[in-house]
């Protein structure tokens, strides 16, 4: 085959993987299937979600700050065990997946994302809008969030945010 | 419409506390338009310190952040001399909210209406065309700017804590606060420099007296929230206590942290004791001990608008921010100290995870109050019953008590002429 095309080819081919990548992901979530979940990120990983203003004046505080994949599964456990909230369904809307750099076999990407909440008995809102940043490795032959930042745009919240993002 | 055919429906002699005095609460002071007003100008607009922010925020002149007492948008900024100005952020001219920015840094503020220009401290410097245009025009003769400042509040600052007051004949800060809530004050706020690590903001639908009263009821804390129990964070059978000033506006929660339960506190809180549940990451909870003394937990509630967590080595300002009676915003400022080492800044973010809109821990309140709030607006002509630990509103030396939130309603009464 043409170099050029081939170089093209394998540019959309991935681009392809991780934009599937993101749609499982949110699939899970939709689903309420957190230990699915769980296995979108690596053994070593960082998970956050944190305020655009945090972000952006360099603060370390986040809504969610998990920098093990064991944090991630007692958060999980939490959630199915321990937390008292109301009954709801969230939708997210993935759009805009871009690859942004690859460097030693780490893939350097980011996707807008925009999250749907039905708390049950009532209207359904906009739990938030932001983007994620993301590190993706091949792990078990498989990709891997080595790292997952939700930034999201609003610092204001609705009542709670229980569910991972 | 439901809501305007209740009001009407409410006349002046109905707003009546009920029999009982402070163990009973009537669901209307939680769902009414009419009190809610009435809260802006007696509470929050009367002779109160609220919190407005940490000195932390605004080390240099100039700099300013917006933030609200009750619904009321002000503006806290250094100025030139480095003393601390609060001032209303709604322009005296047409009302302009004219202050766009969160924060920031400004030698002056202008209004960009009509471009009206204040110094820092509110008072009114300029206006165009005040003298108008080809004698045209232009303010009458004997407009005076000094009558047209933005409304400026009494200020205090204590150990890099700011607080304000509406009202300027307001009681000084220390008397105000009491000696036994100022010792716990004073506790975390000892003088060192505090670094900000972080804001968190929520919208909570129901009202704002609901949050105030949640850091008030210990008693929730052993039933209601799994994580603390089963840690022993925060646990009915520790050692503890709630203390609270003269008049009982502020209180304090105070715990230390206890090992496995006692098979007695067991059985009272099997429904949420969960023996099996381990973290398997526990650097979540790698607690050090930073403060003299036993207690490893103070929750301070300063009347009317802030609540101090000090949760472990968490610490937060939790300012109550009212939008309606019906919704509130809980902003989160959580901060460390100056001198903290990368580790302890680490410890506080993780152990973060316990609190704010997605806290371990918070979201069972936050989830909890917004269910308060449907279940009282549509009953609103019943009311709240509080005689957990007797009816009297003293000092107790255990958590299994509303004393404080008798304490809060007994104030809140008072000052609201209910």
């Amino acid at each position: 085959m043409n170099p050029i095309l081939s170089a093209e080819l394998e540019k959309v081919v991935l681009n392809h993987k991780i934009q599937t990548l993101n749609n499982e992901y949110v699939l899970a979530l939709d689903q309420d299937d957190l230990n699915l979940w769980l296995s979108f990120f690596s053994e070593s990983c960082l998970y956050r979600i944190i305020s655009r203003e945090n972000h952006e004046l360099n603060l370390p505080i986040a809504v969610w700050h998990s920098d093990s994949k064991a944090m991630l599964r007692d958060r999980v456990l939490a959630l199915r065990d321990s937390t008292l909230y109301r009954p709801r369904y969230l939708r997210h809307l993935i759009s805009g997946v871009t690859i942004n750099q690859i460097k030693d076999d780490v893939i350097y990407s980011q996707a807008n994302v925009l999250i749907a909440e039905t708390v049950v008995d009532f209207k359904t809102q906009i739990l938030l809008s932001g983007r994620y940043l993301d590190e993706i490795v091949v792990e078990d032959g498989q990709y891997k969030f080595r790292n997952r930042i939700c930034i999201y745009d609003s610092i204001l919240l609705p009542t709670s945010l229980v569910y991972p993002v | 419409m439901e809501q305007v055919i209740r009001k009407l429906s409410r006349t002046p002699s109905d707003y009546r506390w009920p029999e009982g005095g402070a163990t009973r609460v009537p669901f209307w002071v939680y769902t009414d338009d009419e009190i809610y007003r009435r809260e802006q100008e007696k509470i929050f607009g009367g002779a109160s310190w609220s919190y407005v922010a940490l000195e932390a925020e605004i080390p240099n002149s100039g700099d300013f952040v917006k933030t609200s007492i009750g619904d009321r948008p002000v503006i806290v900024v250094r100025d030139k001399d480095g003393s601390i100005n609060v001032i209303a952020n709604s322009c005296a001219h047409r009302g302009v909210a004219f202050c766009k920015e969160s924060r920031g840094n400004a030698q002056s503020f202008t209004c960009p209406y009509h471009q009206w220009n204040y110094d820092l401290k509110g008072k009114l410097v300029g206006i165009p065309f005040r003298r108008g245009y080809k004698k045209q025009g232009g303010m009458p003769d004997d407009f005076d700017l000094n009558e047209h400042s933005v409304r400026s509040l009494k200020v205090h600052s204590r150990h890099g804590v700011i607080f304000a007051s509406f009202d300027h004949s307001v009681e000084p800060f220390e008397e105000y606060i009491g000696t036994n809530m100022l010792g716990y004050f004073d506790r975390v706020f000892d003088g060192r420099e505090l670094k900000v690590l972080g804001y968190e903001r929520q919208s909570i639908e129901c009202n704002w007296k609901l949050m105030f009263e949640n850091i008030k009821d210990p008693y929730h804390a052993s039933v209601l929230h799994v994580f603390l129990m089963t840690f022993g964070l925060f646990r009915m059978d520790q050692e503890s206590a709630v203390e609270m000033d003269e008049t009982g506006r502020h209180s304090a929660l105070i715990s230390r942290r206890a090992g496995q339960a006692s098979a007695e506190a067991a059985e009272e809180m099997k429904n949420n004791l969960r023996n099996n549940f381990t973290l398997e990451d526990p650097n979540l909870l790698d607690v050090v001990k930073e403060f003299s003394g036993n207690n490893s937990v103070v929750m301070l509630t300063l009347f009317p608008n802030i609540i101090i967590q000090q949760q472990s080595n968490t610490l937060a300002m939790r300012q109550i921010v009212t939008r309606s009676p019906g919704v509130f915003e809980l902003h989160w400022t959580f901060f460390g100290y100056a001198s903290d080492s990368e580790e302890m800044v680490k410890r506080r973010v993780r152990q973060a995870n316990l609190m704010g809109p997605s806290g371990l821990v918070s979201v069972d309140d936050s989830e909890v109050l917004a269910m308060s709030q449907s279940g009282m607006f549509p009953y609103d002509n019943h009311q709240v019953v509080l005689e957990m630990g007797g009816r009297e509103i003293k000092d107790t030396e255990h958590m299994i008590t509303e004393v404080a939130i008798r304490g809060f309603y007994k104030h809140y009464a008072k000052v609201m002429g209910l």
